[in-house]
């Protein structure tokens, strides 16, 4: 890790020395974690310059990282995102940081967002297995539109740019804490 | 002419203080919305997916059948194509909980249908 709490290397641990248990089912997956969730010593970045220099290292983990590290999964780094999780296009809208570029095709295909990053490795290195992010919807008050249901995609739109399946749980299904909203 | 014209009165609008207020709080309550985040899982193969969110998520509901919603192929950004066919285009799902407060019209897969789906359509 450099001196600044970033990132600085990717280890990718043998599974070798892992072995699935009944309260380790994850174990020796490898999981990277979209830049918006908190892990304990590790600053959190948003792919917004000025938060990073902000703010320094997190204190806590996300409760949802948390209980993915219990099961045994490896998180093996933090992957990029649209600034502050929002749904700018890659790669002209990309400011602070370059954005990922799509691996499928000609690899000028746009990687979509705004789980950009963990799209992108997902499709790319097939000795990662899962990545988590987070998607964000746009719903109406009111029931009248509730067939409206609008969203900005963050799970779906990489799922589908770069070839991959997108869970979107429920909202409200599981806790965010130790995850920076997109919007509040 | 002009003066003939502007003698005419346009018919008034009998429509009170009162109403206008409710029109436009009618108005808001119908456009007013909010974005919600909810945590997300992306990977390469359905039945993987399934068995990371059995696992992770034990709070979900997983004996309900899964809605697929297949994206088109990524032809969104023509200009961005470059010598590509985007027929060779595929694609992911969206894998969705039926009892999700959405009504998309999408046939009813199972995991297994999405798995095989997979191998036909990816590229």
């Amino acid at each position: 890790m450099s001196r600044n709490g970033l990132w600085r290397y990717v280890v990718a641990l043998s599974r070798l020395y892992t072995t699935v248990t009944a309260d380790k089912l994850l174990a020796g997956k490898r999981i990277s974690v979209k830049d918006n969730f908190k892990v304990a010593g590790i600053k959190t970045t948003q792919s917004n310059r000025a938060f990073v220099e902000t703010y320094g290292p997190e204190q806590e983990t996300a409760s949802f990282i948390e209980r993915l590290v219990d099961l045994g999964a490896i998180i093996v780094g933090k992957t990029k995102t649209c600034a502050f999780a929002s749904s700018e296009e890659a790669t002209d809208q990309w400011i602070d940081f370059h954005a990922p570029f799509n691996p499928r095709a000609d690899a000028y295909q746009s990687p979509s967002g705004s789980t950009t990053g963990g799209a992108a490795a997902l499709a790319a290195y097939s000795w990662l297995d899962f990545s988590v992010g987070t998607d964000s919807e746009l719903a109406r008050l009111c029931c009248f539109f509730a067939n409206s249901f609008q969203a900005t995609g963050s799970i779906r739109w990489p799922a589908a740019w770069n070839g991959l399946f997108g869970m979107r749980i429920l909202w409200g299904a599981d806790t965010l804490q130790g995850v920076y909203p997109s919007c509040k | 002419m002009g003066g003939r014209y502007a003698s005419r009165r346009l018919p008034q609008l009998q429509v009170s203080f009162m109403t206008m207020q409710f029109l436009l709080l009618l108005l808001v309550i119908l456009t007013a919305s909010r974005v919600m985040d909810t945590i997300g899982l992306l990977s390469r193969d359905a039945s993987q997916l399934q068995g990371l969110v059995r696992t992770s998520l034990p709070s979900l509901k997983h004996d309900v059948p899964v809605r697929a919603i297949p994206f088109r192929p990524v032809c969104l950004h023509a200009s961005r194509v470059r010598n590509t066919d985007c027929s060779s285009y595929l694609t992911g799902f969206c894998i969705l909980p039926t009892s999700f407060p959405i009504r998309i019209r999408t046939s009813k897969l199972s995991w297994k249908d999405l798995s095989s789906n997979l191998k036909t359509s990816s590229v």
